[in-house]
């Protein structure tokens, strides 16, 4: 399979800093600390993790929408980290990005028809004429009317407003599409409408997903390969199918046994396992094994030694002392 | 209005496009505000006056001296009584008001050009650039206005123009820093991080995401200054230091009164009002336009709340 | 019954016009039960629960009809003295947000003591020690030590647990919870849902849960009822609203959400639109838009709330239809 996106070793240290004047670094937060992965053509892989894990830094350096501390973003095989600006606007048609908030990634000042259009403009790839018909073909395509164009994003739904945002990312015909979240903000029934929609336009135009989420539920439904993150680093990576039905890191399996399903009989029988105290402070994250303060199965040397990510079986990729499937005992 | 609870959705697609450019927004805000309207009207009376001055009364009226007419009432020849010249209040509150005008508007709009692109560079680009400017303004903050107005007065000599400078150069600083903060505000959505992914360049997210949509609080305090802006002048000018005579200025005319207190109150009368209804007019414009950026009035009748 | 609402119907007067909120919802409680009032955004659930203790803001909102029993006493004649005394002390309620929920400028230990301290006569140590009691049992660790902390020293779920003591501090009858995991993450969610079940089952009080969240309530709730639009669709036990649900809304909602024991990759049914606004509420039944199986009839009556089986209601003319034919 065409690989089309590799990460290396990405690292990205935000700095704190204090003083108004002169300000000195007081420490770092380790927002994405050294992860691997990559893409293939047309799959869509995703990336979960709670609040703080990094999942949203690290989609805005695969942008290039922040510098990274270290590591390496390779789009079709070339380090685009290396790009000076000519070459990393053209490569920006190629990738683009679906935002979490609709509410909040549409201009409220331009109208739906600018802002689709906006790309197009951009990139000198349409013009007058020629870009209106684009931006009608684009609000069909993602299930709108083409009279939309000529509104104000506050006219919209919240749904309606992600299927602009959805067009506003397909208008230069991109290989690469980032989705940061897009549908944690929407009602439950439009969720589905956002869901099925994207998965629609991947069979019809052959896109690649890296679809960033923290809903386990949506990332089983839409996702090819997982990778799970805890506190910057991924902590397993496996196929779908894999990793939801055999987690081998203590953390997936509770994160997935955490989970509440809408079945009250499988709920009321399921054996939950409920971690202990809260994500400790990326500013100074644990030794060794960044889960080992929240780890029902934690030994003395996972406080000492980093477990790395390994090949526990074909495909699936765990960084654990004792990784084994469900590795954490359910009486 | 007391808030609505979070979850309501009020948000309706079918209906005519109503625009959300800025003076769409702005025009409608006004015109639903009466205390607003109100001072629309007075300050397109001001206007209207400034432009047609030469119509309404005739100049030779508002300077010169005329020993025959001198600390004359209000009557129906001098509707507003004459100085302690013979000249006309009516002819020089009229002509007065071109100072006015030039003054509020010219001194605003430089310190608007020097405010909104200092704001601009400190808010987006942030670092040095950012330390440099706010510091700099800081200085600005350190004396009181008047004052400060004063000093840069004394330095520059002074004139109508100088009197522009002045303000202006005090303006700036207010300005940049509350358009700081609103772009800083406005930087962080994620529309603008969506231009920076398509490839749009600096000039263009400044230009049409963050400047349409940080702009607002800027207006709002716009308007506001226009009125200090007069009321300055006419204190410069009151101080001597402000425009020079024979123009006529609401400033001189004050302090031209205060020998004549008791003798000729409609001396003083006339420009105190001239000068009072008029700062009142930006003022309410300025106080109207402020309702439109309360989100939370916003969200009860131009703008959709959050579902 | 502990708890019993009529026909609650709360609207509010804004400039644009009226926004029906809640439009005719009636449920009941007893001891020891969870009701679950689950609808999107905009359906009228969390106005439902600030009305039952007249805590809507008058104007632009207003209660227009409707009782609410507690305990035999419809409580909304209440004068606000009285209200009161029920508030925070009989109904306890906690909301979504812990970020917003706690004063900031005040200490963890000052605003439990507080919301001890207005309804209970004790003096000040007996508070103290009742607060460090509260807060062991919602499970924050050192509780003595973390009196003195301020609410940005703990994290959001440490917070929504320091609501929970607050909101249990006086023994209630009735938790109203609002969304009480919506912004916190799976695993801490898993801690919250757990202890509220576990304090719900040690004080054998009822629990009013208010969410969007199908997964949340299935191991929770004993009764559900629905919502859309500011109206009552469906209200029923949770094993028939799960497995034998009848409004075509909650049907096509149950077949619209992403499921962990579903496998990958077959469409999801969707439910095409969006929930309407409550200031243009749709005529007749509000999902006929929405709705697959809408005819005339939908169009233009609104469907009554009737009891199809013992304790299964549904506003749904087609379902009704069906079952007399």
């Amino acid at each position: 399979m065409d690989m089309l996106l590799r990460i290396e070793n990405l690292i990205k240290y935000f700095p704190i800093k204090r003083g108004v004047m002169f300000q000195k670094e007081v420490g770092r937060v380790h927002a994405v600390d050294g992860i691997n992965f990559h893409i293939n053509k047309g799959e869509t892989f995703g990336l979960v993790g709670e609040s703080g894990c990094g999942k949203t830094t690290t989609a805005r350096l695969i942008l290039r929408l922040i510098e990274p501390t270290s590591g390496t973003v390779s789009f079709k095989g070339e380090n685009i980290l290396t790009y000076d600006k000519n070459k990393m606007r053209e490569t920006r048609r190629e990738i683009q990005v679906i935002f979490q908030d609709p509410f909040a990634s549409l201009n409220p000042r331009m109208t739906v028809g600018d802002i689709i259009g906006e790309p197009l403009l951009v990139h000198e790839v349409a013009n007058g004429f020629e870009r209106k018909k684009r931006v009608k073909e684009l609000l069909e395509m993602v299930g709108l009317e083409s009279e939309y164009a000529r509104h104000y994003p506050h006219q919209f739904s919240g749904g309606q407003r992600q299927r602009i945002g959805v067009a506003r990312a397909l208008a230069l015909n991109p290989k690469l599409i980032i989705c940061d979240e897009p549908v944690s903000a929407l009602d439950v029934s439009v969720q589905s409408q956002i869901i099925n929609l994207l998965a629609e336009l991947q069979e019809k135009l052959g896109l690649t997903y890296l679809f960033i989420a923290h809903d386990l539920g949506v990332v089983r439904h839409l996702c090819d390969r997982v990778g799970v993150m805890y506190l910057g680093k991924i902590v397993e990576l496996a196929n779908n199918n894999e990793l939801y039905n055999a987690p081998h890191h203590p953390y997936t399996q509770s994160l997935l046994s955490a989970v509440p399903i809408p079945d009250p009989k499988k709920e009321k029988k399921k054996k939950r396992i409920i971690l202990k105290g809260d994500v400790p402070s990326p500013v100074n994250p644990p030794s060794g094994c960044r889960f080992h303060t929240r780890c029902p199965i934690a030994q003395e040397i996972c406080s000492r030694v980093e477990p790395k990510l390994r090949e526990i079986m074909e495909n699936q990729w765990t960084a654990c002392h004792f990784a084994k499937p469900n590795p954490i005992p359910v009486d | 209005m007391a808030k609505l609870p979070e979850e309501f959705n009020l948000e309706e697609i079918d209906q005519e496009p109503r625009g959300t450019t800025l003076k769409r927004e702005i025009l409608v805000t006004l015109r639903k505000n009466k205390m607003a309207s109100f001072g629309l009207i007075v300050i397109a009376i001001l206007v209207l006056v400034a432009i047609f001055a030469p119509v309404i009364a005739p100049y030779k009226n508002a300077v010169g001296f005329y020993p025959e007419e001198i600390l004359k009432p209000p009557s129906v020849e001098h509707m507003m009584g004459t100085d302690d010249l013979g000249r006309d209040i009516f002819a020089r509150i009229v002509w007065g008001s071109r100072v006015s005008v030039e003054v509020g508007i010219l001194a605003v709009a430089f310190g608007l050009i020097i405010g909104l692109f200092m704001g601009a560079l400190a808010g987006y680009k942030g670092g040095m650039a950012d330390t440099l400017i706010m510091r700099t303004a800081d200085v600005f903050f350190a004396f009181p206005y008047i004052l400060g107005a004063i000093a840069v007065m004394t330095i520059l000599g002074p004139g109508l123009e100088n009197v522009i400078i002045a303000i202006g150069v005090l303006e700036w600083a207010y300005i940049a820093r509350l358009f700081r903060g609103s772009v800083l505000a406005t930087k962080v959505n994620d529309y603008v991080e969506a231009a920076r992914a398509i490839g749009a360049d600096d000039k263009r997210i400044i230009m049409k995401h963050i400047l349409p949509n940080a702009i607002t609080p800027v207006i709002v305090y716009s308007a506001m200054s226009v009125g200090t802006a007069i009321i300055t002048e006419a204190a410069l000018s009151f101080l001597g230091v402000g425009v020079q005579p024979p123009r006529p200025s609401w400033g001189w005319m004050l302090s031209d009164s205060r020998a004549f207190m008791s003798r000729a109150p409609w001396m003083m009368y006339f420009p105190g009002l001239a000068i009072l209804v008029t700062v009142l007019g930006f003022v309410l414009v300025a106080d109207g336009l402020r309702d439109m950026l309360d989100p939370r009035l916003k969200g009860m009748s131009e703008h959709v709340t959050r579902g | 019954m502990l708890l019993e609402v009529n026909n609650l119907r709360t609207y509010f007067y804004i400039e644009r016009g009226v926004v029906k909120a809640v439009d005719g919802v009636s449920f009941s409680i007893d001891r020891g039960e969870t009701l679950a009032i689950v609808g999107e955004s905009g359906s009228g659930k969390s106005v439902t629960a600030l009305s039952l203790l007249k805590l809507i803001p008058t104007p632009p909102g207003k209660i227009l009809e409707g009782e609410v029993f507690f305990e035999g006493e419809n409580i909304l004649d209440f004068s606000e003295k009285n209200l009161r005394k029920i508030r925070g002390n009989r109904i306890a309620m906690i909301f979504q947000d812990p970020t917003t929920s706690l004063n900031p400028v005040f200490t963890i230990g000052d605003q439990v003591m507080e919301a001890i301290l207005t309804h209970q006569r004790v003096p000040k140590k007996i508070a103290r020690e009742k607060t460090v009691k509260l807060l062991e049992m919602v499970g924050i660790p050192q509780a003595r030590g973390r009196l003195s902390d301020y609410p940005h020293q703990f994290s959001g779920g440490m917070r929504q647990r320091v609501m929970i003591a607050m909101a249990l501090s006086c023994e209630p009858d009735i938790l109203i919870a609002d969304e009480p995991t919506t912004a916190l993450d799976v695993t801490i969610q898993a801690q919250i849902l757990e202890l509220m079940g576990n304090l719900q089952k040690e004080f054998n009080s009822a629990t009013i849960l208010i969410t969007h969240d199908l997964g949340v309530v299935a191991g929770l709730a004993d009764r559900i009822l629905v919502m859309y639009a500011g109206k009552p669709v469906e209200y029923a036990d949770v094993n028939s609203i799960y497995y034998l649900p009848r409004h075509p809304y909650t049907l096509s909602l149950m077949d619209s959400v992403t499921r962990l024991d579903k496998s990958r990759k077959k469409r999801l049914q969707s439910i095409k639109g969006s929930p309407p606004s409550l200031i243009n509420i749709p005529s007749g039944c509000s999902f006929h838009p929405r709705c697959k199986f809408a005819t005339d009839i939908c169009h233009k009556e609104v469907p009554e709330l009737i009891e199809i089986k013992p304790g299964h209601f549904t506003a749904c003319h087609q379902v009704n239809n069906a079952d007399k034919g």
